[in-house]
């Protein structure tokens, strides 16, 4: 096991590690629902097998030290993936879920993973991009692009509305607050006739790029992709540079302020941290975050509906921060990839999939409290020893997030 | 002007005056004592200092502006940092993390700035985590060894000196220590004692409060004290003067009946 530990740290071991985990998820994708649930349970046995011997951790600082490396393969690997789909379209479909699950998640996780404020309510700002989306397109003929960037305006402002009363409540009483808006999001847009009602709105303008349809037939390198590999793609990208923000906002004093929060908020406070800016800020770019997915959600197949983000999605956004790893970037979005396409692979089993998500759940849980991925604590480079006369003794570099 | 002056401060607690009327100042660089019996309003009146409860009645002046009604991370930001009675630190963060959110506000970068200027911020955050780790050293050298160790994770004595580090990074200009012995052994109190004169010799211009039931740190430690009863003020001088008052004896007396 030591053996394995150093050897990780190399980087060609990334390479094929990023080999791996992309063929892994190549594997996942194109199997039979049942082979590919017990690919995924292997999976997740594996990382806890591993676990066990402090690899995974291992694995994180390897990736760490190599990051370019592990950044340059881990993107081929990834592209790779939509190139070998071909012309599977279910599967890019899929894998679009996935990708806008979790920008959604990464959003709902300033607020759940980092202050430790409960919010039932993301599906309703996912829900308010996409309508801002609807509404620029089908009302006002604009382009999505433009419909999503009002979205950003609408989930912000909405996310400091909904903020505001929060700073008053916490635990139960903040997720019944939430509850209530989730609930009365759901019954609005059901109730306006201009945004559809109950039908919602449907053939709307998708997203183009560059006067590029991404949702055409592309045939580069004499491989013809699915329709929707150049969405998919587009999509990866708002995920990557959503991830790399999340990353930083936890690196830095703006994460650190709500860990504080979410621990002492007496003691934070007592710090010079004022709660209420603070709170307000995870709510706003948490809303924006879950914003931009559902704003993106409407290129999938053109329609908006309030069923599209009931309560029922807010829960599932829920289960998959809670099932990835609070505070946990990646594991944050391999929570959303894998529940995502459980979600998906289980609708072969009709009615047990309720039954059968509901006990992968449980034991999940069970076997990991904490979420695939636990937080992480923050590891800073070059801090020096020194001894009582100011001297330095010994120099540490430890990689930084 | 002194650095910190209050007048006629005092708190109801559903009817109860758990300050009650207290007149005090400090100077740069004093180091002062608060005694009294327990529920006496030492700590009250520390909380009301630091703005996490508001004054029913009177005023608390730093450097002569009036921070009665401030909040408490406003009054941390003028220059007044504290520890609690029961340790406050983050107890799921690492050590280094809780030395940092000391220094919350000397981070001047902006959200942008965290997102494009990735090498500026982190060297920022470093240098800060450095100083934190300085500080703690200063106390106790072997800690920087569990600079990532869970601050749950650590001895009670030095979570005690991780709070005392925390609250001093950001150089304040009158620090509040309540109770910064309570839970320790006699032992440990000695070296307690001796790590808070080391602030002194740190911090020069330093005023200092410090809330302590042991007599023998009240002897050695403070050059004034001040001793609280039900609320109210009831003496205020040097050790001797104050051991050999006939109200404060009173006051211990009654204190241990009841
Ligand atoms: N938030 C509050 N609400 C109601 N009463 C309070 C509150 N805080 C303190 N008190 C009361 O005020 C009085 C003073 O309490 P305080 O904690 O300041 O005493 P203390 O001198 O610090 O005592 P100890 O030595 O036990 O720490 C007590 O009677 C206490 O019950
Ligand atoms: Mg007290």
């Amino acid at each position: 096991m030591e053996a394995l530990k150093k050897s990780v740290h190399s980087p060609f071991v990334i390479i094929l590690l990023n080999l791996a985990l992309g063929f892994a998820l190549y594997g996942i994708l194109i199997t039979e629902s049942l082979v590919s649930i017990g690919l995924i349970i292997a999976f997740i046995a594996l990382v806890l097998f591993l676990e066990r011997y402090g690899i995974v951790n291992e694995v994180f600082d390897a990736y760490n030290d190599n990051k370019v490396v592990a950044l340059i393969s881990g993107l081929l690997v990834i592209l790779a993936v939509p190139v070998s789909l071909k012309g599977n379209i279910y599967i890019a479909h899929i894998s679009t879920i996935a990708v806008l699950y979790a920008i959604a998640c990464l959003g709902l996780n300033f607020q759940m993973g980092s202050t430790d404020m409960t919010n039932f309510a993301p599906a309703a700002f996912m829900g308010l991009g996409a309508y801002s989306v609807g509404v620029a397109t089908s009302k006002f003929g604009l382009s999505p692009w433009v419909g999503l960037l009002a979205g950003i305006f609408v989930t912000g402002i909405f996310g400091f509305m909904v903020g505001l009363p929060t700073l008053k409540t916490k635990g139960y009483y903040l997720s019944l607050v939430t509850m209530a808006i989730q609930i009365a999001f759901t019954q609005l847009m059901n109730t306006i006739r201009y945004v559809g009602g109950s039908d919602g709105m449907s053939g709307l303008t998708k997203y183009s790029l560059f006067g590029y349809d991404l949702y055409k037939r592309y045939t580069f390198f004499g491989i013809r992709f699915a329709p929707q590999v150049p969405f998919l793609i587009v999509c990866v990208l708002f995920l990557i540079a959503f991830a790399y923000i999340s990353m930083r906002v936890y690196h830095v004093s703006y994460g650190l302020s709500l860990n504080a929060i979410a621990q002492d908020e007496i003691a934070a406070n007592c710090l010079g941290i004022n709660i209420s800016r603070q709170k307000l800020f995870a709510f706003v770019i948490g809303s924006i975050f879950c914003g931009v997915a559902g704003s993106l959600m409407v290129g999938l197949e053109g329609y908006v509906g309030p069923k599209s983000y009931d309560f029922a999605k807010s829960l599932l956004l829920i289960c998959m921060v809670i099932l990835g790893g609070m505070d946990n970037t990646i594991g944050i979005i391999v929570g959303a990839v894998f529940l995502s396409i459980i979600t998906e692979k289980l609708r072969d089993f009709a009615d047990y999939q309720q039954l059968v998500y509901g006990l992968l759940l449980v034991v999940l849980l069970i076997v990991r409290p904490n979420g695939i991925l636990p937080r992480r604590v923050r590891k800073y480079k070059n801090l020096i020893r020194r001894n009582a006369g100011g001297k330095q003794v010994e120099v540490s570099t430890e990689p930084t997030a | 002007m002194s650095l910190l002056e209050t007048k006629g401060l005092s708190i109801n607690f559903g009817g109860i005056w758990a300050v009650d009327d207290v007149d005090f100042s400090i100077e740069p660089g004093q180091v002062f004592g608060l005694i009294g019996p327990n529920g006496s309003g030492k700590t009250t009146f520390l909380n009301i200092v630091s703005g996490i409860y508001k004054a029913t009645k009177g005023k608390v002046f730093l450097n002569g502006e009036d921070i009665t009604d401030l909040r408490p991370f406003e009054v941390f930001q003028k220059g007044i940092s504290r520890t609690y009675q029961s340790s406050r630190l983050c107890w799921d963060l690492s050590v280094v993390d809780n030395l940092l959110i000391g220094s919350y506000t000397s981070q001047s970068y902006g959200f942008l700035d965290t997102i494009f200027r990735r090498n500026y911020v982190n060297h920022e955050i470093e240098k800060l985590a450095q100083h934190g780790l300085d500080m703690l050293s200063y106390f106790n050298p072997h800690l920087l060894d569990k600079r990532y160790e869970l601050a749950k994770n650590i001895p009670h004595i030095d979570r005690r000196r991780i709070e005392i580090s925390r609250a001093m990074v950001s150089h304040p200009k009158l620090l509040l220590l309540d109770e910064p012995t309570a839970g320790l052994n006699d032992e440990e109190t000695m070296t307690m004692m001796r790590d808070i004169g080391k602030i002194k010799e740190k911090m020069q211009d330093i005023a200092i409060i410090i809330i302590e039931h042991d007599m023998k740190v009240m002897e050695h430690v403070p050059e004034k004290i001040i001793v609280l009863n039900a609320g109210a003020k009831i003496a205020e001088g040097v050790f001797d003067e104050i051991i050999h008052d006939p109200e404060v004896i009173a006051a211990y007396i009654g204190g241990q009946e009841s």
